[in-house]
């Protein structure tokens, strides 16, 4: 043991280049793990299955948008008229902006959570470098954790596009008021979803029997 | 030989006896530091496996398993949802047209439940897999603070060590004393 203090001299020396080398290898492992083919494939995937559950909601709204037209130029006899192909462009260009917005908001999302891990990355980086200097480690990392949970929990929604076809809602609206008034004159109130016919024959109260799953036969 | 001289050699042999005690607290010292220093670094190691578990967990983290965890989770709801979900469609009586229509839309409904369980689990999946790495991330920082506080407490203790190891101070005393005698009496 030689004297003025060479022996705790060497031991910090030693010590001070363990945590070199730890934080170099800690952080070149961290940038590895973010930087990696399967973490880039994540975001991918994840771009993927929110622009499909986007797309999927849209072509349901599609759908009944489809329909609900067919239905409401029907009542009016505008079926195959101008109003019939404007009403048509009206719900293509809805329809296309119901996927341009799928895409920007799948494609935000998968930015966000890119930026997340990005946040995450320096902060592992940060409880790496800190070693032994915990006390601030300790907070810097229940820190990031509320900041975690909060972005994850704004990531987890599943986005909603809204209704992409409300655009449309004259028609209907126009229609159903021109139905209630046909109503009204003849005198007769209909129930139900689906209109005042059912294979070309009132359908009111009364008129049907039903059997429930479970129940007894019931008239509605 | 006379009484200068007499002094000189006590006093040399006080001083050398002094420098030897100093000379040993100051190794003591060393050493108490050396050791604490030694324990910091027991700390540190354990530290630094602890952040490499941390990354090797991170590294092997993937979104495969919540994703499962969820599609399962919304299957069975799903499924005991399912009476009620499809009531409407299981009347009878209401025609053979009815029925046919009935029965092929009863298929679209879990097609399309279950295309859509599938599609909300993989947005759900990234999301909770990062929720988890969160969790990892703030159990290890509770683990370096619990490592750090041990290193800060044995940072003091070392201190402490390292301060109570002091020369003797009735040699040092001595020592001066006989200094002081010596150039008097050589003086004379």
């Amino acid at each position: 043991m030689c004297g003025g203090g060479g022996s705790a001299a060497k031991a910090a020396q030693q010590q001070e280049a363990a945590r070199q080398a730890g934080i170099t290898q800690a952080v070149g492992q961290i940038n590895s793990i973010y930087g990696s083919p399967q973490r880039q494939q994540q975001y991918t995937d994840f771009q993927n299955a929110m622009q499909a559950y986007n797309l999927n909601q849209l072509d349901k709204q599609k759908t009944d948008a489809d329909r609900n037209l067919n239905f409401a130029l029907a009542r009016q006899g505008l079926t195959g008229g101008s109003a019939d192909a404007d009403a048509s462009a009206n719900l293509a260009k809805d329809y296309n902006q119901g996927v341009l917005k799928s895409e920007q908001a799948a494609s935000s999302a998968a930015s966000q959570l890119q930026a997340q891990d990005q946040a995450q990355k320096q902060q592992l980086i940060g409880l790496a470098e800190s070693g032994l200097d915990a006390t601030s480690a300790s907070n810097q990392a229940l820190t990031g954790l509320q900041t975690n949970l909060a972005n994850a929990m704004a990531q987890g929604q599943a986005q909603d596009l809204g209704d992409m076809f409300s655009g449309l809602a004259n028609y209907y609206t126009n229609s159903q008021q021109a139905d209630a008034y046909r109503k009204s004159l003849n005198g007769t109130q209909t129930y139900g979803l689906f209109g005042p016919t059912l294979n070309g024959q009132y359908i009111g109260p009364g008129s049907l029997s039903v059997q429930w799953p479970g129940q007894n036969t019931t008239n509605i | 030989m006379g009484a200068g001289a007499a002094a000189g050699y006590i006093a040399a042999a006080i001083a050398a006896a002094s420098a030897v005690d100093q000379n040993q607290t100051m190794r003591r010292q060393d050493a108490d530091a050396a050791a604490g220093i030694r324990q910091n670094m027991a700390l540190q190691q354990d530290a630094n496996k602890k952040i490499a578990n941390t990354i090797q967990q991170q590294a092997a983290s993937n979104p495969a398993n919540a994703q499962a965890s969820q599609m399962d989770q919304y299957l069975q709801q799903l499924q005991q949802q399912q009476q009620l979900a499809q009531q409407r469609l299981a009347r009878t009586g209401l025609g053979d047209a009815y029925n046919q229509w009935a029965a092929r839309d009863a298929g679209d409904v879990n097609d399309y439940s279950t295309k859509l369980a599938g599609l909300m689990s993989a947005v759900d999946a990234p999301s909770l897999q990062r929720q988890q790495e969160g969790y990892t991330l703030g159990d290890l920082g509770t683990e370096l603070g619990i490592i750090g506080g041990d290193a800060a407490g044995n940072q003091y203790v070392t201190g402490q060590q390292v301060a109570n190891q002091r020369p003797n101070p009735w040699l040092q005393a001595a020592a001066q004393g006989a200094k002081a005698y010596a150039s008097g009496a050589g003086g004379k």
